[in-house]
């Protein structure tokens, strides 16, 4: 992974870097510096507008979340380098040492491995696909989106998709909140007829009630020491308050209890459950997030009754962790494909962009010289001109197309091969008609492509 | 017919063993290949099993189930249906070790030790028998599902209750889960065997011979009221679902013991030798 000064040596960067990609994330910087460089939506929309109106990159997107932010670039020369670095200089106070910068088939791997969930905090997170995405719109709305920005972020979020659905990566609850619930989905298959008992209403006891909240739970009772606070939670959860003195009536409905107060001292005592008559043999579920346990340790001993503590769901979670960590390696697989992928479509890109401007350049010369003889020649005699240099210019780009056509047939990186062909032929400099003309810069190889076809009488050209 | 019966004798077990293997490689593994085949593998046994049970019937013209090996080779095949249908309505294979294994099990003993039955006792032919014994077989049944989920309720509990979250707690499914089949198997096992018992008194009477000696009627008494008391318990009494699973499992001991033991230790009725033909000639 190249860092921020060894775009100054340009050793690190190849000779026509096409994908740049220059960030900093949760791994690399420190806290205070991810925050330095964080941006927020309207933030991220300057920067693209700014990039765009710069023009020496021809597309770009941003990723900015709570554990990185990065830019990601594309241009047909290595100017987008500098541009990089500017828009990083702007990031004051961020160590330098902490920005990474990577090009081409590397930038397609960190985005597949990021969409994959491989990159982030919490591995196989769900988040980061929504953020990829939505990364992806807004370049589109910025107008800084193109063909490679397009093909960049569809390969990464197939990359996602993919590693969710054919491995465990994203499987298992590796949140404690999550974990409670799957806890209680191991007991009773269907929560939509059960009772939910929820004593506390601080924020550990809100998450939990709202993730069963979401999974349908079929009623809940919110207890609470502040009877106010309690009923506050239970409305927005769609539930019933309680006093903490209604409990031991409360245990005998109820199915599972989560508990997390910050009582010092047991509030669910095991004379307390075993005194709940009436249950029928219905098991009881404690779920103890709290730290001091809320729940007697002894109350474990009831027949049918069974207590989760904190070290329980901290065991479940860290499986869950090691069983994600585990899936890593085929989630690796999975990204390497998809950048052979990505890799095969460029290198087709590349033949295509070339084959255009070896004959766009050709044609410029033909139809300079035509142009110089328009007033000196009858329509007829013109006629026969652009015939004969048509057929010229045919014959002389035949084989050169051909040849480029198959890029598989040279030795090495077809690419480079490419890179000669432009080279030979002067593709990259006198092929470019607003180099140097102040135009506004094309938002897209391709797109100007267009443009530039409107202006050119039709060609004839097979 | 005789060479397909052979054959099928002998694939049976390997069909289920292969299927056995695969749901072993889920709880152990969580292999995706076996997740993906492990059904498909299970439902080709239960094919061919159908397959050589009708075969047997219309070889010896009557149903296929006259002596114990040709009722356990039946109760192999309808936990394996009953296991199929509870695995699809709840797509959950966890359990598929467990019940495919006691149906490998019983297939595998049928099939070592089954022989074609050449002395066909004419009694056997009346559709009252049919009947009876159809019925005593699905009862049968019914506790033997009732038993491998009444397992399975125990170890998951035990994990539960020891805080321990590995394997079984990753692949079973959940505790109301086992405790629902458990029961209902038991339920449905205990109105098959009260129809059995009954079809099996009005039949016996008919033929005149006196059931109330017969060994096995009174194991099969005995095992109507375990069954039944441990259902009572259960939705009248309130008992919890540990107390009922182990009341039911001495039933299943009990259910074992009669069908192997009895034909062993006891000659009389059941082992249908002495039996009166209707009209109450002796049939040999």
């Amino acid at each position: 992974m190249a860092r921020l000064n060894d775009l100054d040596r340009g050793a690190a960067a190849p000779e026509r870097p096409v994908l740049t990609l220059i960030g900093v994330n949760h791994r690399s910087a420190t806290l205070a510096e991810l925050e330095q460089a964080a941006l927020d939506t309207s933030a991220a929309r300057a920067a693209l507008a700014q990039v765009r109106r710069d023009g020496r990159a021809a597309e770009a997107a941003v990723i900015a979340t709570c554990n990185r932010t990065e830019a990601y670039l594309v241009a047909t020369d290595d100017r987008a380098a500098g541009l990089g670095r500017e828009l990083l200089q702007s990031f004051s106070g961020v160590n330098p040492d902490a920005i990474y910068v990577k090009f081409g088939r590397d930038v397609v791997a960190h985005l597949c491995r990021l969409a994959a969930g491989i990159d982030s905090l919490m591995v196989g997170e769900p988040q980061i696909l929504g953020q990829v995405k939505a990364a992806q719109t807004l370049a589109q709305e910025a107008q800084c989106a193109g063909p490679f920005i397009g093909k960049l972020f569809s390969t990464a979020l197939r990359a996602g998709k993919r590693a969710r659905a054919e491995t465990q990566i994203g499987q298992g609850p590796v949140s404690v909140s999550y974990a409670a619930l799957g806890l209680a989905e191991k007991i009773f298959s269907d929560l939509r007829e059960r009772a939910l008992l929820l004593v506390g209403a601080g924020e550990t006891a809100t998450l939990a009630g709202r993730h069963f909240a979401e999974a349908g739970v079929g009623s809940i009772v919110v207890a609470n020491r502040t009877f106010e606070r309690g009923a506050r939670l239970a409305a927005e959860l769609g539930g019933q308050p309680a006093s903490l003195r209604d409990l031991p009536e409360a245990l005998v409905h109820a199915d599972v209890v989560v508990t997390a107060t910050s009582a010092q001292r047991p509030v669910i005592t095991r004379e307390m459950v075993a005194a709940a008559k009436g249950r029928r043999g219905r098991p009881l579920v404690f779920i103890d997030i709290a730290l001091p346990r809320d729940v007697d340790p002894r109350v474990n001993e009831l027949e049918g009754v069974f207590v989760h503590d904190m070290t329980a769901l901290d065991a479940i979670v860290q499986r869950n962790i090691e069983r994600r960590r585990r899936e890593i390696p085929r989630v690796e697989a999975i990204v390497a494909e998809e950048v052979e992928r990505h890799e095969v479509w460029e290198r087709s890109l590349d033949a295509v962009a070339t084959i255009r401007d070896l004959r766009a350049a050709f044609e410029a010369v033909r139809a300079e010289e035509i142009a110089a003889w328009r007033g000196k020649l009858t329509p007829a005699e013109l006629e026969r001109l652009e015939r004969a240099t048509r057929t010229i210019v045919n014959r002389l780009l035949h084989h050169p197309l051909s040849r480029i056509r198959r890029p598989r047939d040279t030795a090495g990186d077809p690419r480079h091969f490419l890179a000669a062909a432009r080279e030979l032929f002067a593709l990259d400099d006198a092929g470019d008609p607003e180099a140097g003309t102040g135009d506004p810069p094309r938002a897209g190889k391709y797109r100007g492509e267009e443009r530039r076809d409107e202006h050119r009488p039709k060609d004839n050209l097979p | 017919m005789n060479a397909a019966l052979d054959l099928l004798r002998i694939i049976l077990p390997i069909a289920y063993a292969v299927a056995l293997m695969n749901y072993v490689g889920i709880f152990l593994r969580d292999d995706p290949l076996a997740r993906r085949i492990a059904t498909p593998s299970l439902i080709v046994a239960v094919l061919l099993h159908a397959l050589s049970l009708v075969l047997r019937g219309l070889s010896q013209h009557r149903h296929p189930i006259a002596n114990p090996l040709e009722s356990m080779t039946m109760i192999a095949f309808a936990v394996a249906v009953v296991h199929l249908y509870i695995e699809l309505t709840h797509k959950n294979q966890g359990a598929g070790a467990f019940v495919i294994g006691l149906v490998f099990i019983f297939q595998l003993i049928a099939s070592a030790f089954m022989r074609p039955v050449e002395i066909v006792n004419p009694i056997l032919r009346s559709p009252l028998f049919g009947f009876h014994i159809g019925a005593a077989i699905l009862g049968y049944s019914g506790f033997a599902v009732s038993a491998a989920y009444g397992i399975l309720f125990l170890l998951l509990y035990r994990e539960l209750k020891a805080n321990r979250f590995g394997r079984l707690y990753d692949r079973l499914p959940s505790l109301d889960l086992l405790t629902h089949m458990s029961i209902r198997a038991a339920a449905v096992g205990l109105v098959c065997l009260t129809v059995g018992i009954v079809v099996g008194i009005v039949w016996s009477s008919q033929l005149g011979i006196d059931i109330l000696r017969d060994p096995k009627f009174v194991f099969t008494v005995l095992l109507w009221l375990i069954y039944a008391i441990c259902l009572g318990a259960y939705y009248a009494l309130g008992w919890s679902g540990r107390r009922v699973v182990y009341f039911s499992l001495i039933g299943f001991a009990i259910m074992i013991f009669s069908m192997a033991v009895v034909h062993v230790l006891f000659r009389s009725f059941h082992s249908f030798a002495g039996a009166l033909l209707p009209g109450g000639t002796a049939a040999g």
